[in-house]
C-alpha cells in the first residue's frame, strides 16, 4: 500500500476522485451563480492540471509542452467564465415554483420553435382566448408561457388558468 | 438566446434523471422530442457529448492495440514511442471530458 501513494500518478488518481464527488455534489444540489462557477472551474484546473503532469507526464518537460497544455487550461476555462459572465442573468433558484414574468424574447422564440405547442387565438380546447401555449415535455419549472394578447404581457405559470 | 423551455440542464430535471437511469440518455432526450435543433443548448450538448463518444470508442480501439502489442512484447526500453503516444491519447480525452462534464451537466 505504501508503494500505492510513491506512484505520482496514483496520487493524482485519488485527488481527481474526490474532485469529481464535489462536482457532483454542485450539480446535485443545483449550485448556480458566479461562485457555483468559479468553484467549478476551480475543480476543472486542479483536475486537468494533475492528468497533464502526472497522467500525461509533462512534469519537469520542457517549458513549452507545460505552457502549451496548462496554458491550453487556462484559456479554455477563462473563455467559459467569459462565456457565463456576458451571457444572460439567470435566475438563482430555478427550481422556484414561483410565476415569474417571461421576458418577450422567450416567448418570441417559442413560437417559431418546431416542437412547440402552439394553440392559436380562438381555437377549441382548454387554453383560454389570446393565449400562446407553450409546453416543456417534462419538470416542475412553470412550463407555460401565457401571452395576453389584450396588452402583451407574458407570464409564466405551472397551470392552465381555469 | 436560449429558449426558456429548456432551462434544464440534462442531470438536474428529476424526471430527466429517472428517464435516464431506465434508458439511454440519447433514447430518454429524443424520446421527448428534444432534437438537435431544440435549441442552442441542445445543439451543443448533443454535438459535444456526440464528438466525445466517438473519441472514447477511437480510444479503446487504441487501448485494445497497445494491449495485444503489449502482450506480443512490441514494447520495453527500446521502444515505448507507440505505447507512450496511445497513453497520451487516452488521457487527452481525459482531459478533454474534465472540461466538458462541467459545462454541459453542471453549469447553469
Amino acid at each position: 500500500m505504501s508503494t500505492f501513494f510513491l506512484n505520482p500518478a496514483n496520487r493524482a488518481w485519488l485527488v481527481l476522485l474526490v474532485a469529481t464527488g464535489v462536482t457532483w455534489w454542485l450539480g446535485d444540489v443545483g449550485a448556480a451563480g458566479t461562485d457555483a462557477i468559479l468553484a467549478m472551474l476551480a475543480i476543472v484546473f486542479i483536475k486537468g492540471r494533475l492528468v497533464i503532469l502526472d497522467f500525461m507526464e509533462l512534469r519537469g518537460t520542457p517549458p513549452m509542452w507545460r505552457l502549451l497544455f496548462e496554458g491550453w487550461l487556462i484559456l479554455v476555462g477563462g473563455l467559459i467564465l467569459l462565456a457565463y459572465a456576458s451571457g444572460p442573468a439567470t435566475s438563482t433558484s430555478p427550481k422556484s415554483m414561483a410565476p415569474r414574468r417571461c421576458r418577450k424574447q422567450e416567448c418570441m422564440s417559442q413560437d417559431v420553435n418546431p416542437t412547440s405547442v402552439l394553440v392559436k387565438r380562438g381555437s377549441p380546447g382548454q387554453v383560454p382566448n389570446g393565449s400562446t401555449r407553450i409546453r416543456q415535455p417534462s419538470g416542475t419549472d412553470p412550463s407555460i408561457c401565457l401571452r395576453d394578447t389584450s396588452n402583451g404581457e407574458r407570464t409564466w405559470r405551472n397551470e392552465w388558468p381555469s | 438566446m436560449e429558449d426558456c423551455r429548456y432551462r434544464r440542464r440534462p442531470g438536474q430535471d428529476p424526471q430527466h434523471r429517472r428517464a435516464r437511469d431506465v434508458k439511454l440518455e440519447y433514447a430518454a432526450k429524443f424520446g421527448e422530442g428534444i432534437s438537435f435543433s431544440t435549441n442552442t443548448f441542445y445543439r451543443f450538448y448533443i454535438s459535444l457529448t456526440f464528438f466525445h463518444f466517438m473519441h472514447v470508442i477511437l480510444g479503446m480501439a487504441i487501448l485494445a492495440i497497445l494491449w495485444v502489442k503489449t502482450r506480443q512484447g512490441a514494447y520495453g526500453s527500446h521502444d515505448a514511442h507507440g505505447l507512450e503516444s496511445g497513453a497520451a491519447y487516452w488521457h487527452m480525452v481525459d482531459l478533454l471530458w474534465i472540461v466538458l462534464f462541467p459545462l454541459v451537466y453542471v453549469m447553469r
